[in-house]
């Protein structure tokens, strides 16, 4: 599988081989990693445990509500965790950072400010 | 009948030592006392002499090399008796079995106890080789821990499995200290289990090779991911107990 999955990335666009990826790699043989949550008034900052994982090879994606991650192992297996967000983040401000095999992703909250107007 | 009766300690082999040293490992966070002692008992070809059984455990019977095998078992080499569980201990189980197990190291007249544990700390990501802490109900224990690098606990507390440990080990007027690593809070920790194996190497004079922990750091973490699951719901169901401020 992992194999197959090199030579479709080698060949085809990024978009295919994103469709390939989901539907054979990532829908089958999913685990959740285990996850701890650290929130602020301005941020929720989600770390997830994910060993035998390559960097390159871990996919994060983000809407307003919901966090999206998943990585294939080395051992043949899918790390996957969808973090629904019980606020709004701006999804481009959201930051992710791997090291020691734990993702540690920052999500910001987005906080609207008005002004309130004193009658 | 004695509620720990419901705990039955079965020795498949003669237990014939005097003044043992004991070292448990029981899941609790990091899993650094299960993944040390499991290291060290393979590593150091520890003999097999004994399960512990209970109803109250819940009902897993763990395979290793095609041999199915009771999940809270007993190991010996020479002096050293090492208690490793592959289960979490739920709190009323957990009462029991350290009653049990006190009561059946008075028995073997032990010189010492040694619980490993974790201390999470939320910055362990950033830190390479884990400090280790310790306490214990002697004061010439404590100075042999000094000795051996392992840093004092001055204030701060032991809660879980082990707290029963060390309260039942003062109760029978036993030795008992603890050991702790600092580790994640949550997420499987070799790197705190090789911190503690280091020091048991100077406390007992052992010789574990601890290489294979940060070598295979990513694997074991695979392997123990379930357990740390249980653990980690385990110890949610054990924390209804509110900690003092002062050490929050």
């Amino acid at each position: 599988m992992i194999r197959r999955y090199y030579i479709i990335k080698e060949n085809t666009n990024n978009s295919f081989r994103q469709t390939y990826w989901h539907i054979n790699y990532c829908e089958r043989n999913n685990i959740e990693p285990l996850t701890e949550f650290k929130e602020t008034k301005e941020t929720l900052i989600v770390t997830l445990d994910m060993p035998c994982v390559d960097k390159e090879k871990i996919e994060v994606t983000s809407e307003e509500n919901c966090v999206r991650i998943s990585a294939p192992t080395r051992k043949g297996f899918c790390f996957k965790k969808d973090i629904n967000l019980h606020f709004s983040t701006d999804p481009e401000k959201v930051l992710a950072t791997f090291k020691k095999g734990i993702l540690s992703i920052e999500i910001p909250k987005k906080v609207k400010h008005y002004k309130i107007e004193i009658k | 009948m004695d509620n720990s009766d419901e705990i039955t300690i079965i020795e498949t082999k003669k237990i014939n030592v005097d003044n043992p040293i004991i070292i448990e490992g029981v899941p609790d966070i990091g899993l650094v006392g299960s993944i040390a002692v499991s290291h060290m008992v393979q590593e150091q070809n520890f003999d097999e002499v004994g399960y512990i059984k209970s109803d109250l455990f819940p009902p897993v019977m763990v395979v290793h090399d095609r041999k199915v095998l009771n999940p809270v078992r007993i190991f010996q080499k020479g002096k050293l008796i090492a208690i490793l569980s592959e289960i979490p201990i739920d709190p009323r189980p957990g009462y029991m079995l350290s009653k049990k197990l006190t009561e059946w190291y008075k028995e073997k007249g032990v010189e010492l106890i040694i619980s490993i544990s974790g201390m999470s700390l939320q910055e362990r990501i950033d830190i390479d080789e884990p400090e280790v802490f310790g306490t214990s109900n002697n004061e010439d224990v404590l100075k042999k821990m000094e000795g051996s690098g392992v840093k004092i606990l001055e204030e701060g507390f032991v809660s879980g499995f082990y707290a029963l440990i060390l309260k039942n080990s003062i109760e029978l007027n036993l030795n008992s200290s603890v050991l702790l690593a600092q580790c994640y809070p949550s997420y499987p920790d070799p790197g705190a289990a090789a911190s503690i194996l280091k020091i048991l190497n100077k406390l007992t004079g052992l010789e574990v090779d601890v290489k294979q922990l940060s070598e295979q750091a990513e694997d074991l973490k695979v392997n123990y991911r379930v357990l740390m699951e249980q653990t980690n719901a385990s110890m949610q169901r054990e924390n209804k107990v509110e900690v003092p401020t002062m050490y929050r």
